[in-house]
């Protein structure tokens, strides 16, 4: 099974979130990379290629996701658990991106297998900076994988 | 009138003639060899003959008694009644016990009088069926009996005695205002009169089970038990069990307390705990929801201003650009009361997790942190070492990081400052060499939102010295300050050890 990795999901439905993210990105040059999607479960589709995103390939998917907690009809922490479920996507890189220090986020969000936590600061400048790092490490350090492993566990 | 013809029936009807004959002896004999003190009455009432031992018991002479109403032998306020019983035993002569289920008493020639246990039985003879009287002296008896039902009767529970077959033979008074019924109608009843129904087909097995492994222990451990008053209404009940030896047999003593109050407590400190809990959920919730939801809209306020300021700076002049500064600026500040108020929120609701804290490596810690954030200042600190205590970790961290990163601001215009923490007689300090305030405003320091230094000066949300107070009440201790302004300040507080 080989897949194809290429640009950032973000997930969040905060607009005013959505548009500073993606300002720092388009500043850094990283913002043809970007897909955007508002809630829980448009996030599902579009990762699993269903409804309104059918005609994608589930294969070609999203060098990293950038998801955040509290989202509508699905939360940040199912989606997280249905990526990992399935052998299509349990290696996705997926990082979170909340407001939230609370330590059951945090422990939820390690523990249901994130790549890493990140807290949006309010400060304009660290949010600038913080969504810039991102971009670039996971986009250009990281290494992805580009195999996957079927359903019956063959590589 | 009644004596007089008494008299005259009796030497009528009855010469002393036959026992001055041979077989008059031998019966004389037989009396004699009775362990009891024995007389043998006529059918008038009158004293035949008496052994010995009756002689001895009553203290009369052999002649004193015969011919002797034995009446006269039984205490005044019982004579009319004894009337009748003796006359009804005439006509109903089968040996038994006298005045069964009755304490009885006899009366000595002297007056005393004392607690007996007497014997009927009839002997016909020639002249006519004359009563056997065995009496017995159970004064003794009598005495530890009734220390024993009085240390029944002053039970604080119901108290019931059985038979190891479940016949109940003695109850206290606590068990017939608890379960609503006389004396009496419990006095040889099953003991599962007391049992609700649907218990009472099986509870005889239960019975004899503690019957074959007797011992002092409660009643089903770990279950529900119920009792059942007369009314038919059930209440709840714990049981002790436990066995008395009498007279080479046993029985059973039961213990019943009525836990009704006690439930009734038990369900309201339920209710009351988990009142507590779903305050302490919607607590969090909120909590969650000011921390997420409030600081996206300042994300927002500082992000969209940063963004003006950066990329059209062009646009602008210097008056604009500083609006904007400030606008950003208190979006930041929000962001840190907000902050701060969660904080001292979660000092307060937080669950109190007692163990031992080293105070001192907390303080080194949060010093060496506060250095590393601020590497420019010289800051002379001196913690006492080896200060321990028993509280929650983390609200103790809280606290002292308060403490010390105010000590820290507030040196802030020394050029060296100095901080010291440790103990003295008072309790626990924190000292500085710093700006110090007016005592004056002491009583101000505590305050959410009290600030006794401008924000020109000094920055701050005037929640830090709030939350410490509340972390050092949770540990049931008090804090207080003393200063003079300009020479630094101390915060001295005490923290009792209490255990988890």
């Amino acid at each position: 099974m080989n897949i194809t990795r290429s640009g950032i999901l973000l997930v969040e439905d905060n607009a005013d979130d959505e548009a500073l993210t993606c300002r720092a990105l388009r500043r850094h040059r990283l913002l043809n990379e970007i897909t955007v999607v508002r809630d829980g479960a448009e996030a599902l589709d579009y990762i699993f290629a269903r409804d309104l995103f059918a005609a994608r390939d589930v294969l070609d998917q999203p060098t990293v996701v950038l998801l955040d907690l509290n989202l509508p009809k699905i939360s940040g922490m199912d989606v997280l658990r249905a990526i990992r479920a399935d052998p299509r996507t349990e290696f996705l890189p997926v990082v979170i991106m909340t407001s939230s220090r609370e330590e059951t986020d945090l422990l939820g969000g390690y523990a249901g297998g994130a790549n890493s936590y990140v807290v949006k600061p309010v400060e304009f400048d660290e949010f600038s900076e913080k969504v810039k790092q991102l971009g670039l490490y996971w986009l250009l350090t990281n290494e992805p994988l580009t195999i996957g492993r079927d359903a019956d566990g063959e590589s | 009138m009644g004596d007089i013809k008494g008299i005259e029936s009796t030497e009528g009807g009855l010469s002393l003639a036959p026992w001055g004959s041979a077989e008059g002896q031998r019966m004389r004999w037989l009396l004699q060899a009775v362990p009891d003190a024995t007389a043998l009455v006529d059918p008038s009432g009158r004293i035949v003959t008496a052994n010995s031992q009756f002689e001895q018991l009553f203290g009369y002479t052999g002649l004193e008694l015969v011919g002797r109403p034995v009446d006269d032998l039984v205490p005044e306020e019982f004579r009319p009644a004894h009337l009748t019983h003796r006359r009804w035993y005439a006509d109903n002569p089968h040996p038994r016990p006298m005045g069964q289920g009755r304490d009885l008493c006899a009366r000595r020639s002297d007056g005393v009088e004392f607690a007996a246990e007497i014997s009927l039985s009839s002997l016909p003879t020639p002249d006519g069926v004359l009563v056997t009287v065995a009496v017995r002296d159970v004064s003794e008896r009598r005495r530890v009996e009734d220390r024993f039902h009085g240390l029944v009767e002053s039970a604080p529970d119901a108290m019931v005695i059985t038979e190891p077959d479940g016949t109940i033979v003695l109850v206290n008074a606590q068990t017939e205002s608890l379960f609503g019924y006389q004396r009496a109608e419990l006095l040889g009843a099953k003991i599962e009169i007391l049992v609700p129904e649907k218990f009472r087909a099986i509870h005889p097995q239960h019975r004899a089970g503690y019957v074959a492994v007797p011992g002092t222990r409660s009643m089903g451990i770990g279950l529900e038990l119920s009792g059942r008053r007369k009314d038919g209404s059930q209440f709840p009940v714990e049981i002790s069990l436990s066995t008395l030896e009498v007279d080479g047999g046993m029985l059973v003593s039961s213990s019943i307390r009525d836990i009704t109050e006690r439930k009734k407590t038990e369900v309201a400190l339920l209710a009351a705990k988990s009142a507590a809990e779903s305050a302490g959920a919607a607590f969090e919730a909120f909590s969650y929801s000011v921390a997420h939801d409030l600081r996206a809209p300042l994300r927002a306020i500082d992000g969209f201003s940063g963004a003006l300021a950066e990329e059209y700076a062009h646009l602008f002049d210097a008056t604009a650009l500083e609006y904007l500064a400030r606008v950003r600026g208190s979006a930041q500040r929000m962001a840190q009361l907000i902050d701060s108020l969660l904080t001292l929120a979660r000092v307060t609701h937080r669950e109190f997790d007692a163990i031992s804290v080293d105070l001192s490596a907390l303080a080194r810690s949060a010093l060496a942190r506060l250095a590393e954030e601020d590497p420019g200042r010289e800051v002379e600190t001196v913690i006492q070492s080896g200060l321990t205590t028993i509280g929650d970790a983390t609200l103790l961290a809280n606290a002292l990081q308060n403490l010390l990163s105010n000590a820290w601001k507030f040196t802030r215009h020394r050029p060296v400052g100095r901080i010291e923490f440790g103990r003295d007689g008072a309790g626990y300090f924190v000292r500085d060499n710093g700006a110090g305030f007016d005592m004056a405003y002491s009583a101000k320091l505590f305050g959410v939102f009290q600030r006794l230094h401008s924000p020109q000066d000094f920055d701050g949300t005037g929640i830090g010295l709030a939350t410490v107070q509340r972390v050092v009440q949770r540990h049931g201790g008090r804090i207080w300050a003393e200063s003079i302004l300009d020479h630094g300040a101390t915060f001295h507080f005490t923290l009792p050890e209490r255990m988890a």
